[in-house]
């Protein structure tokens, strides 16, 4: 259960975040949406535990993420960054066995790696170089990595994984975050793209300007009316989601 | 965590890297061994051509004894020097007191080791070595002219071979000459105001600052016993550049080029009105025996500018 | 009975996936190890063999007399110890600046150890007789090393304080920090050198090349072992985190690594490193940045087989640069060692700087 309690964040002067209240049970997926610089990858810093509310609380399961050691919080929440970093001279498979790093006195360390892979659609890049791979298939890796630290009941703070992503490779992170949501993970993704928050999201948190302008159900936060006020263009709902009609 | 919590190839990497510590144990136990017995071969017997008192074997360690040595005609006899020791260039090199090549000092089997006692102290490794080859150390002091003829006067007894008849007397005489020339070098001159404040400077690149004698140096010594008054008042060796020349204002420039260059051209331009003279000496810039052409030359121009002054512009 | 089925599965499948993971990896590992094994010991059997004859002049070749052997082995020793503290320091700095180009003395390690050495004789000379007793056995015991440690591990916690950034250490910082103070102590080293008398500025700028003693003193090299093995302990513990610490800061964080303490325990263990290996040999430069490319190019980017490598290569580098210093002879006696070591150390980096350009244009480390 992640709960957020008016929690502010201010870079300097400046306030990232202005006392947001959520919260959020277990197995479940929440999309975190809204224009750039609305304070996404703040707010997803914060649940991850990588730095401290300016005020405000903070908890997954009762304890407070940033207070922990890192080797323990690394136990209960996997985090992928926004911009990860690219100039790693290992190999796909070492880069992904990242993860495995504070759980690395257990002996299923390779089995979770081999699983992560698969699930990822990277067999036969496992022992290509890291740095050598395209845009989306690095993406995936660092996905795959945050998945081989992932314990299952665990929190996943997943930052624009999707940006590089071609349709197919898509639907294969979407499924495996559903899967991940089913077997009892929360999930909270930062997300740019609308199309398919619908069909991934449970919930949805929607944040303008550093606060909470609307959390609710895709449907009922998304309506074509606010989001035509907030981003200045139309919107359309269909069976599958939401698409952007552009007159020219 | 545990070893055995270790991964799999962590522990191999641990175990593979004690090879390293293993593998020069191992170089250690085999060398002794053979060390001990009695593995290898005599270098060649040391045959320095022209050595006539083999038994005295000098290393010296300090530039000044050096130039010192081989004043005193005993240049044969030393048997290793610094790089710096530009007076013996036959003679092999076996480092300095800050980095000594142990292997060409054991090499040339010196029976005397000469040197400047350093004010951080000798390297304990040469003391080592001393005490293993049992070889005799002699220290002397050179910085002030007091010590360059304390040098002269303790030198000959050091480096003769008493067991050589002749020897010793040789050097002895030697060292008197050497000593008389220095005295009456450093004879006050006659007329030494007329060459008024005198500035000496060694001139090194073109354009970089000169650097003077003062007071307290060798050379400001030498001039003091001249009777001719230094222009730099203060002690030490300070670097001067147009401006303090000019604000100076010596009536002579005695200029130690150690180069031919054009720095009596940039003085003159400079200081119009002083006297300026070159010579060109470079032992005068190494204080030991081995100065005293210097100090000739030194002395001459000096007399030259005295003489120049007093007959006027 | 699906449970055990699952199981029985599990444990095969970690089994194969484990020995796959360990032939894999480890062939290359074993391989590289014992190359740079190799190398050391090729490195010291040439500098025990190779010897040049101060008179005649020339090099020869053969096992030499029980009291040379001695020297060269002393020589040995002293190169091996100060080559892998150099090698490994090199590693921890380059892991800890996330930047490939660090070297041990960037920190302005060297530059501390030369103040000390030269403020302290400057001291001396400067009170000449009026000298205290304490301040001649701080000056001279210990064969002379205090008063250059004082200088290093000064510097270190100047540079230390200086290069914390946010409540802990910066990478950007540090070497920022460390420039100034190694140039303020260089300024201040030139500054007491004017000062000495021109017969006397010769030896100690040579002092600044670097030596590897044939007779090292005892107590010098036997706190530098310690130094080296207890470093070498620490990194074999942390060299999982370091691979983490490579990537970003969040996300070193995130997986499990405290930047906090592995950084404090890099600087430290990289500082003691460095500075024990200037007490024993002087400040030698190239041998720490070269060592840990040597490593990469033999072992690949993991930090668990680069530790060992890196301690291998600098002590390889070291001893082979003062083997083939032994057979040059152009008549001005034994090169300085810092001298062979720019020498080698020059066009390696200028090969590190050529391929160590990934596609995306970044450097990696």
């Amino acid at each position: 259960m992640l709960t957020l309690d008016s929690v502010s964040f201010q870079y300097g002067h400046r306030h990232a975040l202005r006392a947001i209240t959520a919260s959020s049970d277990a197995q479940k997926v929440v999309a975190l949406v809204g224009r750039n610089g609305s304070g996404k990858s703040t707010l997803l810093r914060l649940i991850a535990g990588l730095a401290v509310p300016t005020s405000g609380s903070l908890r997954w399961r009762g304890s407070v993420l940033s207070a922990l050691a890192p080797a323990r919080r690394a136990l209960e929440v996997a985090y992928v960054a926004q911009r990860p970093s690219l100039s790693i001279d290992l190999t796909a498979r070492e880069m992904i066995s990242l993860g495995r790093f504070a759980s690395r006195s257990r002996l299923d360390g390779a089995v979770r790696i081999d699983r992560a892979i698969e699930q990822m659609g990277l067999e036969g890049l496992r022992d290509r170089a890291f740095h050598e791979l395209s845009a989306g298939e690095q993406q995936r890796c660092v996905v795959a990595r945050a998945l081989a630290q992932h314990e299952t009941n665990g929190l996943l703070a997943l930052d624009e994984p999707f940006s590089n992503l071609d349709p197919g490779e898509l639907v294969r992170v979407f499924t495996v975050i559903r899967q991940c949501a089913k077997e009892g993970a929360l999930v909270v993704i930062a997300l740019h793209d609308l199309s398919f928050v619908d069909q991934v999201a449970d919930t949805v948190w929607w944040l303008e300007y550093g606060s909470a302008l609307a959390m609710g159900a895709p449907s009922d936060v998304l309506t074509t009316a606010r989001l035509k006020e907030i981003f200045k263009c139309d919107f359309v709902r269909g069976p599958q989601g939401l698409t952007i009609e552009i007159r020219l | 965590m545990k070893l055995r919590e270790l991964p799999a190839n962590d522990l191999l990497m641990v175990a593979l890297s004690f090879a390293w510590v293993s593998c020069v144990s191992c170089v250690a136990c085999v060398s002794f061994v053979m060390v001990c017995g009695g593995c290898g071969h005599e270098p060649s017997s040391p045959t320095a051509a022209g050595n006539r008192a083999t038994n005295i074997r000098i290393v010296s360690l300090s530039p000044g004894v050096t130039s010192s040595i081989t004043a005193l005609g005993a240049g044969d006899r030393l048997v290793g020097r610094t790089p710096w020791c530009q007076s013996a260039s036959a003679v092999p090199i076996v480092g300095t007191l800050l980095d000594l090549d142990a292997e060409a000092l054991v090499a040339v089997h010196p029976t005397l080791v000469i040197l400047q006692p350093p004010a951080q102290g000798e390297p304990a490794a040469l003391g080592r070595l001393v005490a293993q080859h049992g070889w005799r150390v002699e220290r002397f002091r050179i910085d002030s002219l007091a010590d360059v003829l304390a040098v002269i006067d303790r030198l000959p007894a050091v480096i003769c071979d008493p067991l050589t008849p002749g020897d010793c007397d040789g050097i002895t005489a030697r060292a008197v000459e050497i000593r008389q020339s220095m005295l009456s070098a450093l004879d006050p001159i006659v007329g030494a105001s007329g060459a008024g404040r005198t500035l000496v400077a060694l001139v090194g690149s073109e354009g970089a600052d000169v650097m003077g004698f003062g007071e307290g140096s060798y050379i400001g010594d030498a001039l003091a016993r001249m009777g001719i008054a230094n222009a730099l008042t203060r002690s030490g060796y300070p670097a001067l550049g147009a401006e303090d020349l000019v604000k100076l204002a010596p009536d002579t420039v005695i200029i130690i080029a150690s180069r031919p260059s054009g720095a009596s051209e940039q003085m003159r331009s400079i200081l119009g009105k002083s006297t300026i003279v070159r010579i060109e000496a470079p032992e005068l810039l190494q204080p030991g025996a081995g100065m005293i052409s210097g100090l000739i030359q030194l002395r001459a121009a000096l007399i030259d500018a005295c003489a120049h002054q007093t007959i006027g512009p | 009975m699906t449970s055990m089925t699952n199981m029985t599965t599990m444990t095969t499948m970690t089994t194969m996936t484990t020995m796959t993971t360990m032939t894999s990896m480890s062939k290359r590992s074993i391989i590289g190890i014992a190359l740079l094994v190799a190398l050391v010991l090729a490195a010291v059997i040439a500098r025990l063999l190779i010897g040049r004859d101060p008179i005649a002049g020339g090099i020869n070749f053969g096992w030499p007399v029980a009291e040379i052997l001695v020297l060269r082995f002393g020589a040995v020793q002293s190169a091996l110890v100060a080559g892998a503290s150099l090698g490994l320091s090199g590693l921890l700095l380059q892991a800890l600046l996330r930047n490939p180009l660090a070297s041990p003395f960037i920190l302005g390690l060297s530059a501390g150890a030369g103040l000390g050495a030269t403020a302290a004789l400057w001291i001396l000379t400067a009170s000449g007789a009026a000298a205290a007793p304490w301040m001649l056995i701080a000056v001279r015991g210990a064969d002379g090393v205090i008063p250059g440690t004082i200088g290093s591990l000064g510097v270190l916690i100047l540079v230390y304080a200086l290069g914390r950034r946010g409540g802990r250490l910066d990478p950007l910082t540090l070497v920022l920090a460390g420039t100034v103070v190694a140039t303020l102590c260089g300024a201040c080293i030139l500054l007491v050198q004017s000062l000495m008398p021109p017969a006397s500025r010769g030896d100690s700028w040579m002092w600044f090349m670097g030596q590897v003693p044939e007779m090292p003193s005892r107590g010098t090299l036997f706190t530098a072992i310690m130094v080296l093995s207890i470093a070498f302990a620490a990194s074999v513990r942390s060299a999982a985190a370091l691979d983490v610490a490579s990537t970003s800061d969040d996300e070193a964080e995130s997986l499990g690594v405290s930047l906090r303490t592995l950084r404090v325990m890099l600087f430290v263990c990289a500082g003691t490193l460095a500075s024990a290996s200037v007490a024993l040999c002087g400040p030698i430069a190239f041998v720490g940045f070269v060592a840990p490319h040597i490593a990469r190019v033999v072992l690949g980017a993991r930090h668990t087989a680069l530790v060992p490598a890196s301690l291998l290569a600098g002590a390889a580098v070291l001893v082979w640069a003062d083997a083939i210093r032994q057979s040059i002879d152009i008549g001005a006696g034994r090169l300085p060692i810092g001298v062979l070591t720019a020498l080698i150390g020059g066009p390696i980096f200028l090969i590190v700087l050529r391929s160590g350009r990934s596609r995306s244009g970044e450097w990696r480390c």
